[in-house]
């Protein structure tokens, strides 16, 4: 066992760390929708600099990473705190790798160059009303009517999508086809006639989310990636592309921000007392409880990357992964109200940020499967329990 | 980079699992004609022939010169078969002997011609693995010191399976102020931790399978397994973070501290409750001695009243620098 990076991935951490500290903006993204201005603009840096489609293969126009350059970008972008993707996230970590692996010619040179240069913004329109842990069981059906889809139903939860030019829409074009049988992934223009947007603020304040309405929208055909009635193959094919770094970036800040909270409690007194809250036991050892948590986190996240370098395929562990950010960063957000407690109250505290962040935590154990489907995946996959469902 | 074992350290940690299986199965404990005592004495007896405490030891102690991690991964499936707590404490002493310039002490150890049980440093100051042991290791913050060890009254302890007696210490054999060596006493206890809670897994995902109640097994209940995904949580955090320290203590890394008690904040953690939550799983039988639920979780306690109280080691992690990432 060793933690050594080879000479090569030295290097190019240096030409990372470099690249970012001349190009990472000073300012930070404003929140929200209107930050896509923001995020378009640190796209098309990150393009000209040959950073745009990271792990794509090169012959697209991506950079080619290997998984341990990759887990090094992602380290490095968190240190320094560089923007998020924001509203390309989809466009960058799901589309463009589904198009790479199942799209047409047609499909690639019509959105990949776009993706890249961020012009095409993509959501994704899987979740229902009626479907959310239960993907399988989604209703909004499209007909085939001679070379066009006609889509009728409504979709949920789609981040970005009154500011996205497409999506990746999943739908049921077999009528009373079961569950993961019948569906199809295709190409939706958000332009389409008879699209509707209603944007659904969330509990940090921002309205990213939205429900979104087809009323006999019609997409062509030769939209539909992979096969007709075999939607749920690409869907899967998309969960595979980040290889297991999905939550280095989080992880590092996490890092960062709990050494921030401690920093803040060796500095400020809990409300209504005169020494730093650092000195209260109760504190300091739900602090050091974190320092060890994320310790193990670091080291689950260095532990499964490298079994990957080395040729393991990743599988359901990254579940046990994901289930652990969530619960530390829950832990460290909820620690951090405490502790500035009723400074909150002042609406204009700078303080303020820790509270989103905490709002955002417990979104974050709801969103990309819920903590509770994580455990069923661990319990079907890495266990082997008798089904439950 | 690699934090998990090679192939060539699977095919041993296989070998290592052979052996504990054929000599020490969980089985023996519920047979009238095994004697605790007898046990401890023979598993040392065996531990010493297999080469364990001296595994990472110089070959001019009769040792193995095997690395850290592998030291480490050894002591993962000593601690999953809970095996005596003096296969630990002989392999610490081994390295402080050589430290003490005592090699004649060490080679001894590593032989198996004495054995060394583990002086508490909490509660009543007692003796643990005191049944056939001619040496007691002391540690004491950053002191580790060896004494010869006087016959007294021997019985079986707290957590049912290890022997010990009351005391007093002998004569001192040697004492160092040796910082590193408590950690790699610290690293070992949690390797063991880690190997308590896989067990502790192993138990209630083999026992949920097998167990059914309203005609179905108990393992396709939400409820139970929930549970169960909890505790993969915590031993797969435990044993890529015992990984972790061992390559930080191993490398002399700035961080080697942190992520050594970070390693046995997190074990103790999973041992303690996955021991709780596997008698859980079991319901009634889990309550009795017919079932190895509560050697589990009393060895578990064992370890952590061994390795001093939760404010004392988290407040050891909070007097540390930030890490460097």
């Amino acid at each position: 066992m060793d933690l050594e990076w080879s000479a090569q991935d030295a290097i190019f951490r240096e030409e990372v760390r470099d690249w970012l500290a001349a190009n990472v903006p000073a300012e930070t993204r404003p929140p929200g929708n209107e930050g896509v201005d923001f995020d378009r603009a640190w796209q098309r840096t990150l393009n000209a600099g040959g950073w745009a489609g990271l792990n794509w293969p090169k012959e697209y126009g991506g950079r080619g990473l290997t998984l341990n350059q990759l887990m090094i970008w992602f380290e490095e972008n968190a240190k320094v705190g560089a923007p998020p993707p924001g509203v390309f996230f989809v466009a960058q970590a799901h589309a463009g790798q589904t198009l790479i692996a199942l799209g047409t010619e047609k499909q690639k040179s019509k959105h990949l160059p776009g993706i890249l240069r961020g012009d095409e913004v993509w959501c994704q329109g899987f979740s229902e009303p009626g479907s959310g842990s239960d993907l399988a069981s989604l209703r909004t059906k499209a007909v085939i009517d001679g070379t066009d889809l006609i889509v009728s139903g409504q979709k949920i939860w789609t981040s970005f999508a009154d500011v996205a030019d497409f999506q990746e829409l999943l739908v049921r074009t077999e009528p009373e086809s079961q569950r993961h049988t019948g569906l199809s992934w295709v190409i939706c223009d958000m332009k389409s006639p008879g699209i509707t947007v209603h944007p659904i603020k969330k509990l940090d304040g921002q309205a990213e989310f939205a429900s979104v309405f087809y009323d006999e929208v019609r997409i062509p055909l030769s939209n539909v990636v992979g096969e007709v009635n075999q939607g749920w193959k690409t869907a899967m094919a998309t969960l595979g592309f980040e290889r297991g770094t999905a939550f280095i970036g989080e992880m590092v800040t996490l890092v960062l921000d709990l050494e921030k909270l401690i920093a803040y409690a060796k500095e400020n007194p809990l409300t209504g007392q005169s020494r730093p809250a650092w000195s209260d036991d109760s504190v300091r050892r739900t602090l050091s409880r974190l320092r060890a948590e994320l310790a193990a986190l670091r080291a689950m996240n260095y532990s499964n990357l490298s079994r990957y370098i080395h040729g393991a395929t990743p599988g359901a562990e990254g579940s046990v992964v994901k289930l652990f950010t969530n619960q530390v960063s829950q832990r460290l957000e909820s620690a951090a109200v405490d502790i500035i407690g009723g400074r909150l109250l002042n609406a204009n505290a700078p303080e303020q940020e820790w509270a989103l962040s905490y709002y955002r935590s417990i979104l974050h154990s709801i969103g990309g499967g819920t903590a509770d489907i994580q455990r069923e995946i661990i319990a079907d996959r890495v266990l082997g329990l008798p089904r439950s469902r | 980079m690699l934090l998990a074992p090679n192939d060539e350290q699977r095919e041993f940690l296989a070998a290592v699992s052979d052996a504990l299986i054929s000599e020490a199965p969980f089985s023996r404990w519920f047979l009238p004609q095994t004697s605790a005592l007898a046990d401890e004495a023979r598993l040392l007896s065996f531990g010493a022939q297999m080469g364990w405490m001296g595994f990472a030891a110089p070959e001019t102690v009769g040792g193995s010169e095997a690395d850290l991690t592998d030291e480490v991964l050894l002591f993962m499936r000593l601690g999953a078969q809970m095996a005596p707590v003096g296969l630990c404490t002989g392999a610490i002493a081994v390295h402080g002997a050589l430290a003490a310039g005592k090699s004649e002490i060490a080679a001894e150890i590593v032989s198996g011609k004495a054995s060394v049980a583990l002086a508490s440093t909490v509660g009543a100051g007692v003796i643990l693995g005191a049944g056939s042991a001619h040496y007691a290791l002391r540690i004491i913050n950053n002191h580790v010191s060896l004494h010869l060890f006087e016959a007294a009254p021997i019985s079986i302890g707290f957590d049912w399976t290890t022997s010990a007696c009351d005391g007093p210490l002998g004569e001192t054999v040697f004492e160092i102020e040796d910082k590193r060596l408590v950690l790699r006493f610290e690293l070992l206890v949690a390797a063991q931790l880690q190997g308590l809670a896989e067990t502790a897994l192993a138990e209630s995902n083999d026992f949920a399978k097998l167990r059914e109640q309203f005609g179905k097994p108990i393992g396709s209940f939400q409820a139970v397994r929930h549970r169960l995904s909890d505790m993969e949580l915590r031993v797969r955090r435990a044993e890529a973070q015992t990984y972790m320290a061992a390559v930080a203590l191993r490398d002399g890394g700035a961080d080697a501290e942190l992520q050594v008690l970070s390693a046995l904040w997190i074990t103790r953690d999973a041992a303690r409750l996955n021991a709780e939550v596997n008698i859980q799983n079991h319901g009634a039988i889990g309550t009795t001695t017919e079932n190895i639920g509560h050697l589990l979780l009393k060895r578990a306690l064992l370890w952590e009243f061994a390795t001093g109280n939760e404010g004392m080691l988290l407040d050891r992690i909070a007097s540390l620098e930030a890490p460097d990432i």
